[in-house]
C-alpha cells in the first residue's frame, strides 16, 4: 500500500515515518511535491498535490500543519475548504494545535524521562524551543530518523488528550477500517 | 552583517544601492545587471585583500569597461558599504566608502584605478561616526583607537602614513592592537566570499594552497574535503549525511594524493566501491561543494567567527529541482550563520523565497543603468495565495 502525505518541515515528516513504522510498516510513503515553502504555498498546492498523488496510486493522502495558533479547527477548515471533491475520499486533514513538537510532549513525563529534562519545561503552551532542543535539531541535522523513532515507541495514548491528535487518531482509525486494515487502539487504553 | 551597498559608474550600475537581508534572492532577465552587482561586492571584498588590478582581474576578469559606457566624462567609481559588526559584543556601525579614479585613457586595453578616497568610520559606545581610517590620494591617517577609548575628552589621535595608490589603505592594514576595530572591518571584507560554481574546477585534483578552501569556481574542493577528513571528521560526515539524498549509495568519501600537488576524491558505497568524481553528476557536485559550504559556515559560527557574505550564483544549475528545497532550508534566513546573497533564473529556487518575499530584489536592464526594485511584500503575499512566486516571476509580477 502507498500511503501519500504532504507536509512543510522535516519534524512532520519523521512523525509521518514513525506512524507508518508502527502501524504500516509494509507501506510505502510518498510525499507530494508543492512549490514553496510556507504553509500559505502548501495550501495553494492541496489539489495539485491530491492530483500528484492520485496518479501515484495512493490509498490515502495526510495534510499535516501546524495551525500556529490556538484554533486548529479553524486552520482545518481552511484547509478542506481547499481538497476538490473527487480527492475528498482520499484526503486526512490532519492539524496540531500550534505546532508538531506540542504533539511530541503531549505526554510530558515520557519525552522528560526519554531526554533527562525537566517536566515542566514540556508542559508550556508552546513547547517547540525545548523539544527541539531535546532532539539536538539544528538547520543542518534534522534528526529526522531520531523523531521517527520517537513516534514509533512513543506511548501515544497519552496523546489523546491533545484534542487535535485525537481527531487525527480518528480519521486515520476510519480510513484503516475503509482500507481494511486496523491501526493499533488507542481509544482502548485512553487516559481517564 | 552588510545593511547597505551603494555602487557608483561601476559597469550597469548608477548610483545603485542594495539593502540586503539575512537571506537574499537577485532575479531579473539576462543582462539586467545581476553579475555586475555580485561583481561590485567581490570587488570590494577583493580589494581588501590584494592590489586593485588584481581585484578588478578577479572580479571582473577584464580591466576595461569597468566605468559605465552610457556616462562619458566620468572618471570615478564609488563603493560604499554599510555593516554592523559585533567588537567585544558589542554592536558597532561600520560605514566604508571608497572612491577611485579610473582613467578612461587605456593603457595596452585597460583601465588604469586608483584610490582618490577612502573612509572608514563607526558609530557606537564611544564611537560617533569616528573615522578610523581616511585616505586621500595616498595621504593616510589612522585613528590610534585605544588612545581615543582611553582618553575620550581629547581630539582624537590619527597617525599619519603613507598609502599606495594602487591597493586600498585597508589592504595594507595590519593587525595591530593600535587598530582592531579596523582590522575586523578588513577581516570582515575579507571574509566575503563569491562562488559560481563549475564542475570542471569541481572535479579537478589540483591542490590550490593559496586558498583556505575552495576557489570562486569550486576549485580545491577535492584538497578541502581531503582537510576536513583529516581535520575534522566529524565535519566530513555531516557533509555526507547533507548529500545522501542524492547519492543514496554514498558511504563515505576517500582519497588519494600521490603528490602534494594533487587529491582524488572518491565516493564508496557500503559495499567498498570507489567511485571517482567523474561518476558524480554536475548537479550533485555543486551541491557537494554547497553542502560543504554550510557545514563549514555552522562551524565558524559555533567559533565565534565573523557572519561572512556568501554570494552565490545560480545554484539551481544541474540540480533536481526537489533537491533545491531541502539545501536552502539548511540555510538561516536571519543571516546568523552568514548573509547569503543567490541569483537564479529558475522559478522553483524563487518560489522558495516565499517565507522571505522582503529578501527578493528584482533587478531590470535599463539605460544608462540597470534598476533595482523591491516587490510589495502585502501585495504579493495575496498573490501568492493564488500562483507560487517563481509563476508571478516568469509573469513579471515581481516587482
Amino acid at each position: 500500500m502507498k500511503i501519500g502525505f504532504s507536509v512543510e518541515g522535516s519534524t512532520d515528516r519523521a512523525l509521518i515515518e514513525g506512524l507508518r513504522e508502527r502501524w504500516c510498516p509494509q507501506a510505502i510513503l510518498v510525499e507530494g511535491h508543492f512549490r514553496g515553502t510556507t504553509g500559505q504555498s502548501r495550501r495553494r498546492e492541496i489539489p495539485r498535490v491530491c492530483q500528484e498523488l492520485q496518479q501515484k496510486s495512493v490509498a490515502l493522502i495526510i495534510f499535516l500543519t501546524d495551525s500556529n495558533g490556538p484554533d486548529w479547527r479553524q486552520v482545518q477548515t481552511v484547509e478542506r475548504a481547499r481538497c476538490q471533491p473527487q480527492y475528498e475520499h482520499l484526503a486526512i486533514f490532519a492539524v496540531c494545535l500550534r505546532n508538531v513538537e506540542c504533539w511530541l510532549a503531549a505526554d510530558p513525563d515520557h519525552i522528560a524521562n526519554r531526554f533527562g529534562r525537566q517536566r515542566i519545561k514540556f508542559t508550556v503552551e508552546d513547547p517547540k524551543g525545548e523539544v527541539e532542543s531535546a532532539f539536538g535539531i539544528t538547520r543542518l541535522d534534522r534528526r529526522e530518523k531520531e523523531i521517527a523513532e520517537f513516534v514509533r515507541v512513543a506511548p501515544l495514548q497519552q496523546w489523546l488528550r491533545n484534542q487535535s491528535f485525537e481527531d487525527f487518531f480518528e480519521q486515520l482509525w476510519s480510513k484503516s477500517r475503509e482500507l481494511g486494515c486496523t491501526i493499533e487502539n488507542l481509544r482502548e487504553r485512553r487516559p481517564p | 552583517m552588510l545593511k547597505r551597498f551603494r555602487v557608483n559608474n561601476f559597469k550597469s550600475l548608477l548610483n545603485f544601492e542594495f539593502a540586503p537581508l539575512g537571506l537574499n534572492l537577485l532575479v531579473g532577465p539576462n543582462n539586467a545587471g545581476k553579475t555586475n552587482l555580485c561583481s561590485a561586492l567581490r570587488f570590494l571584498g577583493l580589494s581588501s585583500l590584494t592590489s586593485l588590478e588584481q581585484a578588478v582581474f578577479n572580479s571582473v576578469g577584464e580591466g576595461w569597461n569597468l566605468t559605465n559606457s552610457h556616462v562619458s566624462g566620468v572618471s570615478e567609481v564609488e563603493f560604499e558599504a554599510d555593516c554592523t559588526l559585533a567588537y567585544d559584543d558589542q554592536p558597532l556601525e561600520y560605514s566604508y566608502k571608497l572612491k577611485l579614479s579610473v582613467n578612461t585613457e587605456k593603457v595596452a586595453g585597460q583601465q588604469q584605478i586608483e584610490v582618490a578616497e577612502e573612509t572608514l568610520a563607526v558609530t557606537g559606545g564611544p564611537f560617533q561616526h569616528t573615522l578610523l581610517l581616511q585616505n586621500r590620494k595616498g595621504q593616510s591617517r589612522l585613528l590610534h583607537e585605544e588612545g581615543f577609548v582611553q582618553h575620550r575628552s581629547g581630539a582624537p589621535y590619527y597617525v599619519e602614513t603613507h598609502a599606495p595608490g594602487d591597493a586600498t589603505m585597508l589592504s595594507r592594514l595590519y593587525e595591530l592592537k593600535d587598530n582592531p576595530r579596523a582590522s575586523l572591518f578588513k577581516r570582515y571584507l575579507r571574509s566575503w566570499l563569491y562562488f559560481n560554481l563549475s564542475p570542471d574546477a569541481l572535479r579537478s585534483p589540483e591542490v590550490l594552497r593559496e586558498y583556505a578552501f575552495l576557489r570562486h569556481d569550486g576549485a580545491n574542493l577535492g584538497r578541502a574535503m581531503f582537510a576536513l577528513h583529516n581535520e575534522k571528521p566529524r565535519l566530513e560526515k555531516k557533509v555526507i549525511e547533507l548529500l545522501k539524498p542524492l547519492e543514496p549509495k554514498l558511504d563515505l568519501f576517500s582519497y588519494s594524493s600521490p603528490d602534494p600537488e594533487h587529491v582524488y576524491m572518491f565516493l564508496e558505497d557500503e559495499k567498498g566501491r570507489r567511485f571517482g568524481m567523474r561518476s558524480m553528476s554536475d548537479g550533485t557536485l555543486r551541491f557537494l561543494a554547497m553542502a560543504y559550504l554550510l557545514v563549514m559556515l555552522e562551524e565558524t559560527a559555533v567559533d565565534g567567527g565573523l557572519r561572512p557574505l556568501i554570494v552565490i550564483e545560480e545554484p539551481e544549475n544541474g540540480l533536481y529541482v526537489g533537491h533545491l528545497k531541502p539545501m536552502l532550508q539548511r540555510i538561516d534566513p536571519s543571516g546568523s550563520k552568514g548573509q547569503f546573497i543567490f541569483t537564479s533564473h529558475s522559478p522553483y529556487f524563487v518560489d522558495l523565497f516565499d517565507s522571505c518575499i522582503e529578501g527578493i530584489h528584482v533587478i531590470k536592464p535599463g539605460i544608462p543603468s540597470s534598476v533595482l526594485s523591491k516587490p510589495d511584500p502585502a501585495k504579493l503575499s495575496k498573490l501568492v495565495e493564488e500562483m507560487p512566486l517563481g509563476e508571478l516571476h516568469f509573469r513579471e509580477l515581481l516587482g
